[in-house]
């Protein structure tokens, strides 16, 4: 699977949340469903597990994005779990409208255990995780190994544009705007002197043509 | 205090659109611990009654 389309299922599970979300405010709007407090504490697990792929879109894919919404959806669950158990004794009644035969926190439950399962299944994709940052990417590596990964770059390509633009090779634009810091400070970032400096570039540049 | 953590993740969004993830994770962080938090002070009372 392309890292592109991943990116287009992380927008699609950012999407599916936010109707979900909509959905209970709808119901609670529309049909004065006012919720519960555990019903309230579901909904901030929903925004957490949808912070993890708006990392992702923001950011690029990471692990650590999808262990955050996978968190979220534990909380999800953990909480929906309970909700269920309080009203799972025959006669003890239940919370809200149902819909579609189930209740909401039956719902909340069955999502969540979605959520893992996709978050899981997206986890399994190795390439994904190759090129989020060009500097830091295996083929960067070959070609900078001497580069820093210091606060000064990492800057550099926070700033750099949306996520969504993804590349499968560094571009000349970052190589050389690495080059450029490395080149002005070279002993800051405990570097050889210039001459080693341009053998290697020389090495570089026969690497990536 | 229930809505603590819909405001920390509001302020975690906009951190992502203004392109800074330590905030917007440190964010997250705080306002799942608000979550865990509340839920904790739910299930600590139901045991209360319980017992």
């Amino acid at each position: 699977m392309t890292q592109a389309r991943l990116i287009w299922l992380n927008l699609l599970g950012l999407l599916a949340i936010c109707a979900v979300l909509l959905f209970a405010f709808a119901d609670q709007i529309i049909y004065g469903d006012i919720p519960c407090p555990l019903c309230i504490l579901q909904r901030a697990g929903f925004i957490a597990a949808g912070t993890g792929l708006a990392l992702n879109l923001g950011f690029g894919i990471r692990p650590s994005h999808y262990a955050t919404m996978i968190l979220g959806a534990l909380v999800v669950a953990g909480v929906a779990t309970r909700q269920i158990l309080l009203h799972i004794v025959p006669g003890t009644g239940a919370y809200g409208n149902p819909f579609l035969g189930l209740h909401f926190y039956t719902w909340s439950f069955i999502v969540s255990v979605l959520i893992i399962s996709g978050g899981a299944i997206l986890l399994a994709y190795d390439r994904q995780f190759v090129v989020s940052d060009p500097l830091r990417s295996p083929a960067a590596s070959r070609c900078w190994q001497w580069a820093p990964s210091g606060a000064d770059l990492s800057r550099k390509w926070r700033f750099d544009g949306p996520a969504l633009r993804r590349r499968t090779l560094p571009r000349r634009s970052d190589t050389l705007h690495a080059l450029a810091i490395v080149w002005e400070h070279p002993r800051q970032h405990g570097l050889p002197g210039k001459s080693v400096l341009e053998a290697r570039h020389t090495q570089f540049l026969n690497q990536c043509s | 205090m229930m809505s603590a953590p819909f405001f920390f993740y509001l302020l975690g969004f906009v951190s992502i659109l203004r392109g800074n993830r330590l905030a917007a994770l440190c964010l997250w962080w705080l306002a799942s611990l608000f979550v865990l938090a509340l839920f904790a002070v739910h299930a600590s009372s139901v045991l209360h009654i319980t017992l």
